[in-house]
């Protein structure tokens, strides 16, 4: 299984490339939307042959007209075409409320929206030319069950994938009280994978939230480690430890390391 | 199913019943529109000091009736209410404005997403006795760092009192500015 880290911006690249001088990461995950402004074969001549994969946030692309989301996709496009990304993966969140922008993502409607979301993910897919992996959701109402369906057909029905996102499921989990062994339904087919720290809200009653600020908990770790025994192999799989704020390398190291213990267990050997 | 409008007017967060998931959600992404709008205004906030919450519901009520998009111009419309719906236009000096224009601009600055044709933005805010014209022009270059510019070498003040934006769609602030009132 290849470890990576998340670059959110090309001020995140010093630590990346500190972490990969280490040899304790083989590839890095773009957030696209913050590097698509330049020159793809800029970025390819400064991380050489680092494998990388691409994230985007704010494609929006059920809720960006046609014609501008076929713009995009000719400039990813290109950046596929130049990267050879590992995966491509996006979201399926709401950008906005009757036209109105989120700075706070909400979650589609898993049972009424699902023919409208394949629809949208099968054209997306068809523009990019590409298998999509999409992330699961960090749900705070209780949505696990509706998004656990949703996700299986959705694979079954479009092609796509899921970027399994570890700490989402736990999260939505402790959110709900559902219990978090029912994700490993997903474990079987969930080849590419995310895995952050989370924070609790000061609101009452608390939530636990998708943060990327702290180390991963000893519970996502556990259930990483579960997750990958039912999967039954770390062969041509991947994961990223994602870190947006507090990009501390210390930290970051110790989340490596957990990681890294959690797949020699599986496999007795780093594959 | 969830109200996802509750995320941006506190009204329709406050239907929910206290203490319930719901509000906590709701709450939790008020408080982060709060921290979208404010973070980057330390004199406003000074300014408004205890006064500022209620700037925020009144401001999220009235955005909400106008259905405002709320994308990157929404400073420029908070500074806009500010100055024809409330009595605070009186208090707000030039180092304020500056505030809201340029976390509006920051905002537009960042992302690259959307509008990709347009390389440079400009805005003016002309309820000043001398209108505030600041500039920005996207990032070209993996190791650039965005940067603000006040243009003062042209005469604006033949604009109505408001608050305009400019697009450019070459790297440069030369030549003739297309001014569009904000809409609202």
């Amino acid at each position: 299984m290849k470890i990576g880290i998340n670059l959110t911006s090309p001020k995140s690249v010093s630590i990346a490339s500190k972490l990969l001088e280490m040899k304790v990461i083989d590839f890095y995950e773009l957030l696209l939307d913050n590097f698509i402004f330049c020159d793809p074969y800029m970025i390819r001549d400064k991380f050489g042959d680092i494998p990388v994969s691409f994230h985007i946030m704010f494609s929006k692309f059920m809720e960006r007209n046609s014609k501008d989301l076929e713009a995009l996709s000719v400039r990813i496009k290109h950046w596929i075409h130049v990267l050879k990304p590992i995966y491509i993966s996006d979201h399926i969140a709401k950008f906005s409320v009757d036209g109105r922008s989120l700075i706070f993502l909400g979650e589609v409607n898993y049972k009424k929206e699902f023919t409208k979301v394949k629809d949208y993910v099968q054209a997306w897919q068809d523009l990019l030319g590409e298998k999509i992996y999409f992330e699961n959701f960090p749900s705070f109402i209780d949505y696990d069950a509706e998004q656990i369906d949703f996700l299986d057909r959705l694979k079954s029905e479009t092609g796509c994938g899921i970027l399994f996102d570890l700490s989402n499921a736990v999260i939505a989990s402790k959110n709900s009280q559902y219990a978090l062994s029912q994700w490993l339904s997903m474990a079987s087919d969930s080849k590419h994978f995310h895995i952050a720290g989370y924070c609790e809200s000061d609101t009452e009653p608390k939530l636990w939230m998708d943060s990327h600020d702290c180390s991963i908990s000893p519970e996502t770790i556990d259930f990483f480690g579960e997750f990958l025994k039912y999967s039954g192999s770390c062969v041509d799989k991947s994961i990223i430890i994602e870190r947006d704020s507090k990009i501390e390398l210390n930290s970051l190291l110790l989340d490596i390391a957990k990681v890294r213990g959690e797949i020699y267990q599986m496999d007795g050997l780093y594959v | 199913m969830f109200d996802l409008k509750s995320f941006i007017c506190p009204q329709i967060a406050r239907k929910y019943p206290e203490f319930s998931k719901e509000r906590a959600l709701a709450t939790f992404a008020l408080r982060r529109q709060w921290h979208l709008i404010f973070d980057d205004l330390p004199h406003v906030i000074q300014l408004m000091n205890g006064k500022i919450d209620a700037v925020f519901d009144d401001f999220l009520v009235w955005a909400e009736k106008r259905k405002l998009t709320m994308d990157w111009k929404l400073h420029l419309y908070v500074l806009y209410w500010l100055n024809t719906h409330t009595q605070w236009h009186v208090l707000l000096k030039e180092i304020h404005h500056r505030e809201f224009i340029l976390a509006s601009l920051s905002r537009w600055g960042s992302n690259y997403m959307d509008n990709r044709n347009i390389v440079g933005m400009i805005a003016c805010s002309s309820f000043l006795e001398a209108p505030l014209v600041i500039g920005m022009l996207k990032k070209r270059q993996y190791e650039e760092s965005m940067k603000a510019d006040v243009l003062k070498s042209k005469n604006f003040s033949f604009l109505k009192a408001g608050i305009y934006i400019a697009q450019l769609s070459h790297y440069s602030y030369m030549g003739e500015l297309l001014w569009h009132p904000l809409e609202h």
